[in-house]
């Protein structure tokens, strides 16, 4: 009898204590860190390790099909060579227009490069720890970025280390618009790996294919950074908002290092007058 | 000694499941490792050596979890508890009952992460954990956690026997 009332109170002082952890999910205890800066050095050996028996394996034996390789990426690279004389015309005639009509120059974004030692162990949360915390310079709420787009945001800071909150999180949002027509919404992670884009007006016209770009309105992440590519649109009956499902550019899988915007804008109007 | 023992394989266990399991893209298809150290100190270790580190060990994961605090080591806790009562009417002792063991307590120990995850924690939202990724994982510890606990049992025999010795040579 005792132990069936031990075991209900137990049951009760534990539902109890969860549910007021799940109120303040994102905030971090000093023993949270601890452990962390404890398990975060082995993490990082055996990340380094991993990466160098792959390296080898890539380096020495998986040659068969670099010359394919090499033609494909060298096809690609004119192509991007083009490009980039178009975006640097495009570049100069934007730095006049905006001269012209009195713009303020956008702040250039410092960014610190860092390394993924570990991925969160649970499959319903998505965060991963990287190589940099306090003692380099990172703060709580600094964006996390890769070339191909935008990686998540710092969410707890150790003395070396730091956890990063992905974009294909469930808790995570991000203020964003649509490249083509800057429809504005904001994208949530869903479930599979993928995104959300909430809060998109119906009278909108969205399209798959589609590119989100983040509007800097949030305050967190530098205005026009990528976030995905509209890959589903519902337009629902009833409602004033459609449906719409974003697949991020990042691969999160094989994500292995990462930047950290160290100066985030105060706010995402920082370049208009 | 023990505890020396227990707490290093802790870290070791929460090191593979979130360095090499990523990595090799098994962290929705292999059940969690941890909870099959749980289970094996419910099933074979006192409940006086195993508590302890059953906290620590929830503590660790945890903290390197972006969950809400608490979730693991309230599942690794009840399902180190649950463990522990069925050993009064399961004889443990038979071998070939532990694969069927370890792949319910797999099951357990997801049943309880949707639980908390739904009803408890509803903010998180309900976690799409689909019912093929649950059951490739008791398969997986079908097929591969009675090897594991023979490794876990290997260790802690070796550490018993270097006990034995260190204490016999302090007596003499």
């Amino acid at each position: 009898m005792i132990l069936v009332v031990g075991v209900i109170l137990l049951f009760v002082v534990n539902v109890i204590l969860l549910s007021v952890a799940g109120r303040s999910r994102l905030s971090v205890s000093g023993p949270d860190r601890f452990a962390v800066s404890m398990v975060a050095p082995f993490q990082e050996v055996v990340t380094h390790s991993l990466r160098f028996v792959r390296d080898i394996w890539r380096s020495y034996f998986a040659l068969v099909s670099v010359a394919k390789e090499n033609a494909r990426l060298e096809r690609r690279l004119r192509e991007a060579e083009a490009f980039n004389h178009q975006c640097l015309e495009v570049e100069k005639s934007n730095a006049r227009l905006r001269h012209l009509l009195n713009f303020k120059p956008a702040h250039p974004q410092q960014v610190l490069p860092a390394e993924v030692i570990g991925i969160d162990p649970a499959a319903w949360s998505k965060t991963i720890i990287i190589n940099k915390g306090r003692a380099d310079g990172l703060e709580k709420g600094f964006p996390v970025v890769v070339p191909e787009g935008i990686v998540g945001q710092v969410i707890s800071v150790a003395s070396r280390y730091a956890k990063v909150l992905m974009i294909i999180d469930p808790n995570s949002a991000v203020d964003a618009m649509l490249q083509r027509n800057r429809a504005r919404g904001i994208v949530k992670g869903a479930d599979g790996g993928g995104c959300l884009f909430d809060y998109a007006l119906r009278k909108h016209e969205i399209r798959e294919g589609d590119t989100v770009i983040s509007s800097g309105l949030d305050g967190v992440f530098p205005k026009g950074l990528r976030l995905g590519r509209v890959t589903g649109v519902v337009k629902h009956d009833a409602g004033i908002f459609q449906t719409v499902a974003v697949t991020p550019f990042v691969d999160f899988e094989k994500i292995e290092e990462v930047l950290v915007v160290v100066t985030p804008p105060a706010s995402g109007a920082d370049a208009e007058p | 000694m023990i505890l020396g023992v227990n707490i290093g394989l802790c870290f070791v266990l929460a090191i593979v499941q979130t360095t090499l399991f990523p990595y090799l893209g098994i962290t929705e298809t292999f059940y969690d490792l941890p909870a099959l150290f749980v289970l094996y100190l419910g099933l074979f270790r006192s409940a006086r050596e195993s508590l302890p580190v059953v906290v620590f060990l929830g503590f660790i994961v945890d903290s390197l979890s972006g969950g809400p605090f608490g979730v693991y080591l309230s599942i690794y806790c009840w399902l180190f508890l649950s463990v522990r009562g069925s050993t009064r009417f399961l004889h443990i002792g038979f071998n070939a009952l532990l694969p069927f063991i370890l792949a319910v307590g797999v099951l357990l120990q997801n049943g309880m992460e949707l639980l908390i995850l739904t009803v408890v924690v509803p903010d998180v939202g309900f976690p799409a954990i689909p019912l093929r990724s649950i059951l490739l994982r008791m398969a997986w510890a079908f097929l591969t956690g009675p090897l594991v606990h023979l490794a876990f049992r290997y260790l802690h025999r070796k550490s018993d026997q270097w006990r034995f010795q260190l204490f016999s040579e302090k007596i003499v």
